[in-house]
């Protein structure tokens, strides 16, 4: 068997919107936008670079519900810059991008094959004039394929390597829509060499050894439980070792998110100071990118009625923005949530005659269902069930409702006690 | 706490007043208008808390019947200690006098303390309050302390209130969202969401024209093509006629150029810039000849002044001499000046020396100076001695001083011990030694006056209880009595019922007999109608008679009741006097008093037992102060003896270091009389004449060596002259001789110079005339070439020759530019030739013709092109502009942006109105289970009051009011009731208080003025009943000007003591 080398890709998103930033400024906003190109741009880069023999792409290379244009033009682009450099892509349509979503009518290189939808098709790769690999993938037709797609896949030529390219949930991936559904065991049966798998976000080997089950995850967070590097892996196929895999990351801007304890911070000084060290960490952390983070201030500690003053995160935030913005590669800060607690025993405030007690045991109340939760949500649904609300949020759940207590818990307790008293 | 007695000064219409017998419960005191209750209540107010100050609108009510304004109160205390408080008018409220039970005297603070630190204001709105006060909300809740019992007490709650943290929360909840607002956070994402959701939608539409565009864009290639083809060609044509009429002047100028060069005749070859060099050469040859005639003009100049040079060679020869000698000059110069000044010198220090010697004595020369030994351990001998002297001294004086100190102690001690046992013998001898039996027997005396007070109260209290039992009898008298003529008034008088009928039938009859039958029958009717109606009133008055009887009998039942009370009261109390009495009967025989003394005779003998008291402890202090002044006396005396000792060991001391200074004197040979001091005195002169000793040496070496060294110069600067042929005599300064030597030198030094440089410019000159006149030989070669190369013999042939070179050369030139603008035009050889051949046969006129309707062509094509580009441009950029997508996306981000603001904010309503919800759910269980304890006792008081119409008293946490629930649980407001209901709402509130109060402090009297004048008569009792209630731990004193109250309150306790106030007086 030759030896040969191809880059497994997936879930590009391009040109799809980072979601749970609230207010990113310009320059943060300009970098979002060219991110997912840019990391695209990268992945392109690196098959160049390390001329690699072909490019892999497990679906979602775009969000067909987005209907950009850019994102397919772009994708073009690229795939033409492989095309020019001698490396062929392989691409495979995922739940996002299927193939009866909408689509311009672009003209793709020589170089690019893109499965079709109806059944698993076959492609022998060349290397020097030699057949090195069989490449089989199949697109999704339509956006909710719940079928077991790797069904389909067999071992076409035993002498050659074969790759599996498909979009799936395999296993039982919670936080994943369960698209094209399959077990480990489903893929391992079919005779596939290499499974190149999208769809799962965060990067996965399934089966470390041959056959490989791969998830190379996607090649750039777009919120903020994406953290980490995100990218691609660089396979090196031979006789004797058979895949080598190789993590690359390629993604331009990086989401990180840190919780801070309050316990030992007794001054404001001293909680700017650990605000500022800890970007200062995540800016070493990214490995000379941009990133994006969120913090989580939490615990029990002298400042906390100090963090709920009104305007003080505000304040803090904007001070830490500057702060972020100023080196380069910058940190933006996009938000500081506050999910401290007033130094005060709860238990016995809770057991004392006054309304505090009252009002704590009210809330304990409602935290063991001894009080139906659905009173609260009465409360809520002024807002909630506004008739131009309800079509972007919608009533909060069992766990969003308690975190609605903890944070009314500790307003209730900032309000009845004041600063001085407790 | 109660008020014992009152004495009122002068307070309004009250003078020289005295209240006493007031009871612990409930006292009434009545009066009409202006009898003076609510003056009464105001000095009571007054004299506890201090008058009101000059800004406050309270009447202060100055005396109208004479006496000083103020009075006094006393007061007992739950401990039974008896307090008098007696207030003045002045400055922050008034002086105040407070006696205390030990008969000392305390200020406001202490009084303060007496009254539980209740204020003035809490006393008047809660313990002593009229009507005006009670119908006053805000006399409750204006005051912080009240509020504070009320509301708060319990509620946990910081600095906010539960309204005012509804108010915030309402607040922010406002800013973030409201259901029909449009500047609300939530309100304003909402409509931007609106906005960005519309721009994607028509953004989406415009996308679907992209593969439009794109077939647009293929055909106007298509065009663009087409049309560019044709314009091509006609360029072709149209750029062929523009060659040709560029090309044309140049081909005219050719043709002409060519035939010029024709005519010229050939030459082969003419040397180069032949003109130009020939004239250089000539010029060069005429500047050579130039500058050899000046050059030997200057040479010969030259020669005649070297010639007349003369250098002087010895002087030169011992110029190293003369350089050497005068760079000593300036030494050899400052010798000779320093000369006198050291011999000068050297006499000055001389005599410093010889004086100093002489100050040293007479025996003290030159060698004996160098000898004496100086050294530093000498000197620190001479130290030690010094300092040994000098401490023995010391020891010495300070020795006498101590001596003199002590005899002076000893001297005062005596003196004291004599005034002490002479102050002993003025103090009294005191009869009794032993002061505890003094204090002893003093503090029974005062016990037995706190005996004495009791006994004086239950005497008082029995004398009371008498004149109310008088009284009660004399009730009771009147009671029977009214009974009893009750009783006779019932029985029937039956006389008008014979007499009557009679008297009228018996005169009827008369009358009809006489003939007057009407008359007779009109007076027998009306005597029948009288006895009818006599008969019917009687009826009535029996029953009007039996009701008062009735009354009478239950009033005189409950005099016999009171009676009862009494007389049994007044046994308890005779019982207790007695036992009071054989009490103090056994203490007075303890304390050998034959008598029970009064409470004067009593004070008299508490102050005989302080004058005992201060005669033994003036006694005590005279004893112990003799006794401290003899030890005193002794311990001095012993001080003396000490201090005499240490002075003789002091001056044997110093007797032993002088021996020993004097055997030094002696050893080293100087006079005995010297003291340390002056031998180290001597020690410094000594050494200063030795430094002078030196220097004398010194100078004297120093004037030898400067003799020395101007002889050796002088014999240098001879012998150099005589060597340069010049003579000098002793007499000659030898500096002098030195420079004009010196000046000479350089002369000769100049000469030599000179002579060198002449020299030199003679050879230069030599070599500059060789090199010209073989430059003129070289010019003259290169002229005969330069002919010779022309083919000509003389200058003016060469000259004509070039002339015509020259032409041919410029000819040669233009052909060739010519050609080159062709070849430029047409291109090389072949195209060259062609495009000769074209313009050979070409016409002007008629190329310019074509290219004039080519130019047209090419203008109309352009214009088309130009539309088609624009077209396809348009095309491009309407792509571009959908390829780019920069806006969706754009739009895209701000959705997810506003997406997420839009979250966060509906979580902070959500935790706002959570943290509402959970706070008002909070303030009701508050206020259904957790009432502080005064609306828990008021609503006692009022659901009494009311009997049973309002249950219950709510307090709202944190709001300044009240609720009420009435029997059907509805809760009412405050302004919901009645103004009677409301006032009984308020008393109730003001019993809770005092309740609430007194389990914290004393409990202060209670004083209300008139406050039942809006009760029904019902709710009126049931206020009293509540009211007597609180006089079981209070006392209780009620204003009233309403006799319908007295009956009142006498029908519910009969035993309550009435006051009546009636003009001033009670």
């Amino acid at each position: 068997m030759n030896e040969f080398t191809f880059v497994h890709a997936a879930d590009l998103h391009l040109d799809s919107p980072f979601t749970g930033l609230s207010e990113p400024g310009s320059e943060v906003a300009d970098t979002l936008k060219k991110a997912t190109f840019q990391a695209f741009d990268n992945l392109v880069d690196l098959c160049i670079k390390r001329a690699v023999n072909f490019l892999l792409i497990a679906g979602d290379i775009y969000n067909s519900a987005d209907r950009s244009l850019r994102a397919q033009l772009k994708f073009r682009d690229g795939l033409r810059r492989l095309n020019d450099a001698g490396i062929r892509s392989f691409v495979v349509h995922g739940n996002h991008d299927p193939l009866d979503g909408w689509a311009s009518s672009l003209h793709w290189p020589e170089y690019v094959h893109i499965f079709g939808g109806d059944s698993v098709e076959c492609f022998t790769v060349e290397k020097n004039g030699r057949p090195c690999a069989m490449i089989q993938g199949i697109s999704y037709p339509r956006r909710d394929i719940k079928t077991n797609l790797s069904k389909r896949f067999k071992r076409n030529d035993p002498s050659l390597f074969q790759i599996g390219l498909l979009h799936c949930n395999a296993g039982s991936n919670t936080g994943h829509e369960p698209y094209a559904p399959c077990t480990l065991d489903d893929l391992k049966e079919t005779g596939i060499d290499y499974w190149a798998l999208g769809h799962v976000h965060t990067r996965k080997i399934l089966s470390p050894d041959q056959p490989y089950v791969v998830y190379a995850g996607n090649t750039q967070g777009r919120h903020v439980n994406e953290t980490g590097p995100r990218g691609c892996f660089l396979v090196k196929v031979s006789d004797a070792k058979g895949a080598e895999l190789e993590f690359v990351p390629v993604d331009t801007i990086r989401w990180d998110q840190r919780e801070i304890r309050i316990e030992s911070l007794n001054s404001e000084e001293a909680l700017l100071t650990m605000l500022e060290q800890t970007i200062s960490g995540i800016q070493e952390h990214a490995e000379g990118r941009p990133s994006i983070c969120k913090l989580t201030l939490c615990g029990r500690g002298p400042l906390h009625h100090t963090l709920h003053r009104a305007g003080y995160i505000e304040d803090i935030v904007t001070q830490l923005r500057d702060y972020g913005l100023g080196p380069v590669p910058f940190v933006w800060l996009d938000s500081i949530n506050t999910h401290t607690q007033p130094e005060i025993d709860i238990d016995m405030r809770r057991a004392s005659e006054d309304i505090v007690g009252d009002c704590l045991k009210l809330i304990q109340e409602y935290r063991n269902n001894t009080k139906n939760p659905e009173t609260l949500r009465e409360y809520l649904s002024d807002l909630y069930n506004d008739r131009r609300c309800r079509q972007y949020i919608k009533m909060p759940a069992d766990d969003e409702l308690l975190s609605m207590l903890d944070a009314a818990e500790s307003l209730c307790l900032d309000k009845l006690l004041g600063e001085g008293d407790s | 706490m109660r008020l014992e007695k009152i004495y009122i000064d002068g307070f309004g219409i009250f003078h020289d007043l005295t209240i006493d017998k007031i009871n612990h419960g409930l006292s009434v005191f009545h009066g009409d208008n202006e009898a003076g209750k609510t003056t009464f209540l105001a000095f009571l107010r007054a004299v506890l808390f201090g008058f009101p100050d000059g800004r406050s609108n309270e009447n202060s009510y100055p005396p109208q019947r004479g006496g000083r304004h103020g009075g006094q109160i006393v007061i007992i205390r739950q401990s039974g200690d008896r307090y008098v408080i007696e207030r003045r008018p002045g400055p922050h409220g008034g002086s105040v006098t407070l006696s205390l039970p030990d008969g000392s005297i305390g200020d406001e603070e202490v009084l303060r303390q007496l009254l539980g630190f209740a204020t003035r204001d809490i006393f008047r709105n809660i313990f002593a309050f009229s009507l005006s006060e009670l119908q006053r909300v805000d006399s409750l809740v204006d005051n912080e302390a009240v509020k504070a019992t009320i509301y708060s007490a319990g509620m946990g709650t910081g600095s906010q209130s539960l309204p005012e943290i509804y108010k915030d929360l309402d607040n922010v909840l406002g800013q973030i969202f409201k259901p029909r607002g449009s500047k609300q956070e939530i309100n304003s994402i909402l409509r931007q969401l609106d906005e960005v959701r519309r721009d994607l939608r028509n953004l989406s539409g415009n996308i679907n024209r992209y593969d439009e565009l794109h077939k647009a864009l293929y055909y106007a290639d298509v065009r663009i093509a087409e049309l560019e083809k044709g314009q091509d060609h006609i360029r072709h044509q149209y750029e062929k006629s523009k060659q040709l009429l560029n090309a044309w002047d140049d081909w005219i100028a050719l043709c002409s150029a060519e035939e010029e060069f024709s005519s010229i005749p050939k030459i082969d070859s003419f040397p180069a810039d032949g003109i130009a060099r020939l004239d250089r050469l000539e010029e060069k040859q005429a500047n050579i000849n130039n500058q050899l005639n000046r050059l030997d003009k200057e040479h010969r100049a030259t020669r005649k002044e070297y010639d007349t040079v003369f250098v002087d060679e010895r002087l030169l020869k011992h110029a190293n001499e003369i350089h050497r000698l005068q760079r000593g000059r300036d030494q050899y110069d400052s010798i000779v000046r320093d000369l006198p000044l050291r011999r000068q010198e050297l006499k000055h220090i001389e005599e410093e020396l010889k004086e100093g010697l002489h100050e040293l004595g007479p025996e003290w020369n030159r060698k004996r100076l160098q000898t004496f030994d100086t050294s530093i351990p000498e000197r620190e001998v001479i130290r030690e001695h010094r300092q040994a002297v000098q401490e023995s001294e010391t020891k010495v004086k300070e020795a006498n001083n101590i001596l003199d100190l002590a005899a002076e102690a000893v001297r005062r001690a005596a003196q004291k011990e004599e005034d002490a046992k002479k102050a002993l013998t003025e103090v009294d001898d005191p009869s009794e030694r032993d002061a505890d039996a003094i204090g002893n027997r003093q503090q029974r005396l005062r016990g037995l006056v706190s005996l004495l007070t009791k006994e004086a109260r239950l005497r008082d209290r029995l004398s009371h209880l008498k004149e109310r039992i008088e009284d009660l009898k004399a009730e009771k008298d009147r009671a029977e009595k009214r009974i009893s003529v009750s009783d006779r008034s019932k029985s029937l008088t039956l006389w008008p019922l014979v007499v009557i009928p009679l008297t009228g039938i018996g005169i009827g009859a008369l009358l009809f007999a006489l003939g007057s039958p009407a008359s007779g029958i009109t007076l027998i009717l009306i005597t029948c109608v009288g006895l009818t109606g006599y008969l019917l009133f009687q009826r009535q008055w029996n029953h009007r008679l039996a009701d008062e009887c009735q009354a009478n009998k239950s009033d005189l039942n409950i005099v016999d009741g009171q009676l009862s009370n009494i007389s049994n009261q007044q046994r308890e109390l005779e019982k207790e006097y007695n036992d009071l009495r054989g009490y103090l009967q056994t203490c007075c025989s303890e304390l050998q008093l034959t008598d029970i003394p009064d409470e004067a005779g009593v004070a008299a003998l508490i102050k005989d037992t302080d004058n005992m008291l201060e005669i033994h402890r003036r006694w005590s202090t005279a004893t112990a102060n003799r006794k401290e002044a003899f030890k005193n006396l002794q311990g001095a005396m012993e001080d003396q003896k000490k201090a005499e000792e240490t002075a003789n060991r002091s001056r044997n001391s110093l007797s032993g270091v002088l021996s020993r200074w004097k055997e030094w004197l002696d050893r080293v040979g100087l006079s005995k009389t010297i003291t340390p001091d002056g031998a180290l005195e001597m020690l410094v002169q000594i050494k200063e004449c030795r430094e002078q000793l030196k220097a004398v040496e010194d100078i004297s070496d120093r004037i030898t060596f400067i003799k020395d060294k101007i002889t050796a110069y002088r014999r240098e600067v001879a012998a150099l002259a005589s060597a340069c042929g010049k003579m000098i005599s002793d007499k000659d300064d030898a500096g002098a001789v030195l420079d004009d030597l010196a000046d000479k030198l350089a002369e000769a030094e100049e000469d030599k110079r000179r002579s060198r440089t002449l020299c030199h410019t003679l050879t230069e000159h030599e070599k500059r005339i060789k090199g010209y006149q073989a430059e003129k030989e070289q010019i003259v070669k290169d002229l005969e070439l330069l002919l010779q190369n022309s083919g000509t013999v003389d200058t003016e042939g060469f000259r004509r020759q070039a002339v015509y070179w020259k032409r041919r050369e410029e000819l040669k030139y233009k052909i060739k530019q010519y050609n080159l603008g062709l070849e430029r035009i047409a291109g090389r050889d072949e195209h060259l030739a062609l495009f000769k051949e074209e313009l050979r046969k070409a016409r002007r006129e008629e190329i310019e013709r074509k290219k004039r309707e080519g130019e047209e062509e090419l203008l109309q094509i352009g214009s088309e092109l130009k539309k088609e580009f624009n077209g396809r441009g348009s095309l491009s950029e309407q792509l571009r502009q959908l390829e780019a997508g920069d806006n969706s996306a754009g739009l895209r981000m701000k959705e997810q942006f506003l997406l997420t603001k839009l979250h966060n904010a509906a979580k902070k309503w959500g935790n706002y109105t959570i943290t509402k919800a959970l706070l008002s759910g909070a303030g009701k269980r508050y206020e259904q289970e957790r009432q502080p304890g005064v609306i828990r006792d008021a609503g006692r008081f009022f659901a009494l009051i009311t009997e049973g119409q309002y249950p219950q008293i709510l307090a709202p946490p944190g709001e300044a009011t009240l609720h009420v629930i009435d029997r059907n649980e509805n809760r009412k407001e405050m302004e919901e009731l009645s103004r009677g209901t409301l006032e009984q709402l308020y008393f109730s509130v003001r019993l809770g208080l005092i309740r609430e109060f007194s389990t914290r402090q004393e409990p202060l009297p209670v004083i209300m003025d008139d406050i039942f004048v809006n009760f029904d008569p019902k709710r009126a009792e049931a206020a009293l009943t509540a009211l007597l209630d609180l006089a079981g731990t209070h006392q209780v004193m009620l204003f009233t000007c309403h006799p319908e109250t007295c009956n009142l309150i006498r029908k519910v306790s009969p035993s309550t003591t009435f006051f009546q106030l009636r003009n001033g007086f009670i």
